[in-house]
């Protein structure tokens, strides 16, 4: 270590030189005169006087900066000076201030490092001079030009390049490089550049000569690196683009810039984002391939740490505007293209593999296997965005908004990062817990969910071929963190807050199923298979996603009732799952009526505050909702606690607070349900009922609505249990008038038939406000659509009975009544009724749609490995992995051997689960002992019935889930029916013809039962069977119902269709079951719009 | 309710109706929230994300039933 030499400058050496230098400096003398100075200025080979003479230069120069006015004798001395030691030719090779270069060059070669230091210090002192002066100007031109001659040059890259620890030569000299490049609006920029050999002589290592003490730079003793970074940003800004794009060549030139940028003073942080913000980012010249390999992902995530800027000796505002710029820089680079960072990707679609262009993504989708195809994405999903996907994962969006803002705004401009971003945090788990984090967790999620699907999923200009892979769709729509277990716990009633967010996370979810369900199933895309099949799989991977209906129930009624956001959110959940996942919802026995009773209740209260009636009222709409989904809404029972039925309730709702408030919604559900049951006629609806209630409790006439509402409970109530009574009823005043029942309601029958139970009580208190009530309900039914010559005729004995009962029994028509009716005229409904109906126009589907909703193909291969498959599995896997059923539908195999093997290993299996712990085993077991013996005698003669194979596969579904609506029938049957006759369907006539288990299954009955029958037709056999035993006359029988889904009418046609493709089938349907006129009526009631 | 069934976009909301959110969410949540300013991961800065984490949920819903809240709150203030 003796041995070093004396250059070197580490440790307490180097200290001790810098300070011996720094108090050498000698003080140099007043200047008088050019001429003074000149002397002083010239060239001496006794540096210490050329220093004395520089220091006097630069006494003379700082008083001039000193002084405010720009005439001044200093300035005048300066000028003379330069004038005087102007080069007589102006040529390149001219010298302007001759000595001091010559002065300079002496001392770079004798290591005299205090004439280093000062002549760069006089320079670039000058040049500023010179700067503010355009009379002196091209005196600084020249000077520069002198600067980029070769002696110059190499005493420049002298100063740059001596040992670090001499930031009194290299700051100056980057000082005077600067002032040279801005000089005269960057004349000079583009040669200093050109000369960057020398000019940029250790400009790497000098960025990272930073300020060394503590606590912030002083802004008069700047570093190495501040002076470096001025001058590189002065380059940057003064250069043309061609020579940015040049400079941008230079290597790791950005990284060195941003290595320390953490501890810059905020004014040098700020201006180095906005320079490389507006002088190479926004500069579409400079090309992205070399702003891409500027901007990677180190210098984006040194960006990032400016977020949590700088300590306390810092001024908070100006910490936070190094933040905000940090920020807004980011934010720029990420999401601007031009920027170079942000690929312009194809949106949800994944990066192709290498082999794979765009082009063959469909062949290779459809080649694949489904599940293959999916699981390629279910680990890792290739992105465009690489650079931004590794930014991302530096990103704690949970704990900073600024993050969390970020994040978001990249997945705006980037969405394929979405399933990307959060397929890498996997760890960071959603699991509830009341902090901070989990809340910035919740709401970053929030604003992801919010981020819009992109339009054609990404793809430029049209649908591509092929949807993007399922797994990508689900977690843009429901992001990975956000699965069911953490959801159910969320709603916990533990916590308001969690369920709360839980509630708002899923509403939005549903939202955006829906949006991308209307997307895939888009018109030009419902004929493929490929669409089709993905819809289908991204409903069922949502589903495994949210909790159960019973949670969201438990979660609402759990909500308390003043906590108004969240139950109306709550309600809102509850209906998105009617309308958005059915069967999920309908699984669950939710009753809707006592709830809807709790909110009408509400609504009634008069103590509530005008925000609760106003959310109430929503509620109510997503109640009543929910209630025209359920097939097991009673609205014309009375539940308990309440006195009276939820349609008048609703109707009471509707007629509360004029015509605005409560909405159309409410009245179109109460429009349909009155038709469903035929209470009122297609051709006028709810609509003369409503105007005259509405009329009435607005009118003089009728003091008191107490009265009528019983009443007219009593009448609907009649009127929707007993119709037939009243269309007999009907019939008698059609005999008499000769016109078709179709066209009056049943309820002018019903109130006139009740009126006399009422006129002949001897109370007389509410008869006139009665009596009033049923003129105006008349006057509005005559002067709707029904006709009204029957209206008059049903009229005539209201007016008997009120004459009767001396009441006053105007006629139809008079002044008063119509004036009073037209004042609440309801809106005519026709066009919202046809918006509610699904379409089943037939004609606007051709016929290849039609086949692609009716075709269900029958399975052709057959997967023998389930034979050995399954010796390996444990027992739930056998039956939740379906190997079982795999085995059992062996037993149809066309050829013996394989049957036979089936049946053998079909008895293995049972007896396996028969030991093992599987919680259904004892009725699965009876199943698979049951189908075995019952399929012996069948399997060396041919295939078994399809039947049977069908029943036990779609009985192993319903033995698994003791919810199950038929758990209680396959049970009863099992033990009932130890051999199954081969000319029948097991249990599908206790399905059909049976009563349903629960009141309000009988649909999920018979929608388990169609897709069974389905299965079970597949052969002649299998017709004979059907015929026979008059299968088809039974299904087209359930058919004919008017009230019959889309969705069970569908699974009927599929049926008669799958009939059609077996040889005989179309002959026996049409001789046998009269299809054709079957078709005909279903095409006509379809027409006439009287089935969905 | 009403809503728009196809647009999941974060609709912007009258901020009159962000404002009301806000309180009323902040007083459905009092217990939790108080809960919640007193763990270790909660800062002075956290309040601007926690403000934004409440008032994010205005936009679910629909300009039609901002407006029947709004109007509804007007009319109890007049009466």
């Amino acid at each position: 270590m003796s041995k070093r030499g004396g250059n070197i400058d580490d440790g307490a050496a180097a200290f001790r030189k810098r300070q011996k230098i720094t108090h050498e400096v000698p003080a140099g003398e007043d200047v008088y005169s050019s001429d003074q100075l000149r002397q002083l200025l010239s060239f001496d080979q006794d540096l210490g006087r050329a220093r004395h003479g520089l220091q006097s230069f630069k006494r003379l120069l700082d008083e001039i900066h000193a002084s405010e006015s720009d005439d001044n004798d200093k300035l005048q001395i300066l000028y003379e000076y330069l004038e005087a030691s102007k080069p007589r030719q102006t040529g390149e090779d001219a010298v302007f201030l001759n000595d001091i270069m010559e002065m300079w060059s002496f001392a770079a070669q004798v290591n005299n490092d205090g004439v280093m230091s000062s002549v760069a210090v006089v320079l670039a002192l000058v040049l500023s001079t010179l700067s503010g002066s355009l009379k002196m100007v091209s005196h600084g031109l020249g000077i520069c030009q002198t600067l980029i001659q070769e002696r110059q040059l190499k005493s420049l890259s002298k100063n740059l390049s001596v040992e670090k620890g001499k930031a009194f030569i290299i700051s100056p000299t980057l000082r005077l490089l600067r002032e040279a490049v801005t000089l005269d609006g960057g004349a000079f920029a583009k040669r200093i550049f050109r000369a960057r050999q020398s000019t940029f002589t250790a400009l790497g290592r000098n960025l990272e000569i930073g300020h060394s003490g503590d606590g912030i730079e002083d802004a008069k003793k700047t570093s190495v690196r501040t002076n470096a970074v001025k001058f590189l940003l002065a380059c940057l800004k003064y250069l043309h683009s061609d020579g940015r794009k040049e400079l941008m060549t230079q290597r790791e030139l950005i990284s060195h810039l941003t290595y320390t940028i953490r501890n810059d003073p905020p004014y040098l942080i700020l201006d180095i984002l906005n320079t490389l913000q507006n002088y190479v980012l926004s500069d579409d010249n400079i090309s992205r391939e070399a702003k891409l390999r500027n901007f990677n992902t180190k210098t984006l995530w040194r960006i990032l740490a400016l977020y949590s800027y700088g300590t306390n000796a810092i001024p908070q505002e100006e910490r936070a505007a190094v933040a905000d710029k940090a920020h807004a820089f980011l934010v720029y680079v990420c999401t601007s293209p031009g920027a170079g960072v942000l690929y312009p990707s194809t949106g949800l679609y994944p990066r192709p593999l290498d082999d794979e262009s765009s082009n063959t993504r469909k062949s290779k989708l459809v080649n694949l296997e489904g599940a293959i195809a999916e699981d390629r994405y279910s680990k890792d999903v290739p992105v465009y965005n690489y650079v931004l996907s590794e930014f991302t994962q530096k990103l704690r969006p949970w704990s900073s908004r600024k993050h969390s803002e970020l994040l978001i705004t990249i997945f705006n401009a980037a969405p394929e990062l979405i399933a990307d971003f959060f397929l890498s945090n996997r760890d960071f788990s959603f699991a509830p817990k009341l902090s901070m984090t989990w809340i910035g967790y919740a709401a970053c999620l929030f604003d992801t969910m919010q981020i819009p699907i992109p339009d054609h999923f990404g793809d430029r200009s049209k649908y591509s071929a092929a949807p993007p892979p399922v797994s990508i769709l689900l977690a843009n729509i429901i992001p990975l963190p956000i699965d069911r277990k953490a959801l159910i716990k969320c709603l916990e009633p533990g916590s308001n807050l969690t369920s709360f967010f839980a509630t708002r996370i899923l509403v939005l979810a549903l939202e955006k199923l829906e949006k991308v369900l209307s997307m895939l199933q888009g018109a030009t895309r419902t004929s493929d298979a490929l669409w089709v099949e993905s819809s289908k799989k991204l409903i069922d991977a949502f589903c495994q996603r949210i909790p159960d209906m019973k949670e969201i129930v438990r979660m609402y009624r759990s909500v308390p009732a003043e906590n108004l956001l969240h139950k109306t959110l709550g309600s809102r959940l509850l209906r998105l799952y009617y309308e958005v996942v059915p069967r999920v919802a309908l699984a669950a026995n939710f009753d809707v009526s006592p709830l809807l009773v709790d909110i009408l209740g509400k609504l009634d209260h008069e103590e509530a505050t005008a925000d609760a009636k106003a959310f109430a009222v929503m509620e109510l709409e997503n109640l009543v909702s929910i209630a025209s989904h359920s097939p097991g809404m009673r609205w014309f029972n009375r539940p308990s606690g309440a006195s009276t039925l939820p349609f008048i309730a609703l109707l009471q709702v509707l007629c509360s607070d004029g015509q605005n408030t409560p909405s159309d919604q409410i009245r179109r559900v109460l429009n349909t349900i009155a038709l469903e049951s035929q209470i009122v006629s297609k051709k006028a609806g709810l609509r003369p009922l409503l105007q005259a209630l509405r009329c009435a409790v607005n009118n003089d006439r009728v003091t008191d609505m107490s009265p009528v509402w019983p009443f007219l409970d009593n009448c609907i109530s009649r009127c929707a249990s007993t119709p037939i009574k009243y269309l007999e009823l009907l019939e008698t005043y059609e005999h008499d008038e000769q016109v078709s029942s179709e066209e009056v309601s049943l309820l002018n029958v019903t109130l006139a038939e009740q009126l006399r139970f009422i006129t002949a009580s001897s109370e007389s208190k509410g008869k006139v406000a009665l009596a009033n009530f049923l003129i105006l309900f008349f006057n509005a039914a005559a002067k709707s659509k029904e006709n009204s010559i029957l209206v008059h005729a049903i009229y005539k004995q209201v007016q008997g009975q009120l004459a009767e009962a001396d009441l006053e029994s105007r006629s139809l028509g008079g002044k008063a009544d119509l004036e009073a009716l037209k004042a609440h005229k309801v809106m005519d409904d026709s066009d919202s009724t046809t918006k509610t109906k699904p379409i089943t126009n037939t004609s606007s589907i051709d016929a290849s749609q039609l086949e692609e909703i009716l075709h269900i193909a029958i399975p052709e291969e057959e997967d023998t490995s389930a034979l050995t498959k399954w010796t390996t599995k444990n027992a739930e896997d056998l039956i939740e992995d379906a190997h079982a059923t795999k085995l059992v539908l062996l037993l149809s195999s066309p050829h013996r051997s394989i049957r036979k093997e089936a049946l053998t290993n079909v008895l293995k299996l049972s007896s396996r689960l028969k030991e093992s712990s599987y919680e259904e085993k004892e009725q699965i077991w009876l199943l698979l002992s049951e189908l075995a013996e019952s399929s012996r005698p069948h399997v060396d003669a041919g295939p078994v019935p399809s039947a049977f194979t069908a029943f036990a596969t779609h009985a192993v579904e319903v033995l698994r889930n003791p919810l199950h609506p038929l758990y209680p029938k396959v049970n009863t049957f099992l033990t009932r029916s130890p051999m199954w006759p081969a000319d029948k369907l097991p249990l599908a006539h206790d399905i059909l013809h049976g009563e349903p288990s629960e009141d309000d299954r009988y649909y999920t009955e018979i929608t388990w039962l169609l897709t069974y029958l389905l299965d079970a037709l597949r052969r002649a056999s299998d017709l004979s069977v059907f015929h026979k035993k008059k299968w088809f006359e039974k299904i087209l029988v359930l058919g004919a119902n008017p009230y019959l889904r889309t969705n069970l009418r569908t699974r009927i046609l599929r049926v008669v269709y799958r009939a059609t493709c077996i040889e005989g089938g179309s002959t026996t349907l049409t001789t046998r079951f009269g299809i054709i006129s079957w078709l005909v009526a279903q095409r006509a009631a379809c027409e006439s719009g009287s089935v969905e | 309710m009403a809503r728009n069934s196809t647009d999941t976009t974060a609709r912007s909301s009258d901020p009159a109706f962000e404002a009301y959110y806000l309180e009323r969410s902040t007083q459905e949540l009092s217990e939790d929230l108080d809960k919640v300013r007193n763990t270790n991961d909660f800062r002075a800065e956290s309040i601007q994300f926690l403000v934004h984490a409440l008032q994010q949920g205005a936009s679910q819903f629909s300009a039609q039933d901002e407006a029947r809240v709004m109007s509804a709150l007007e009319k109890g203030k007049k009466s």
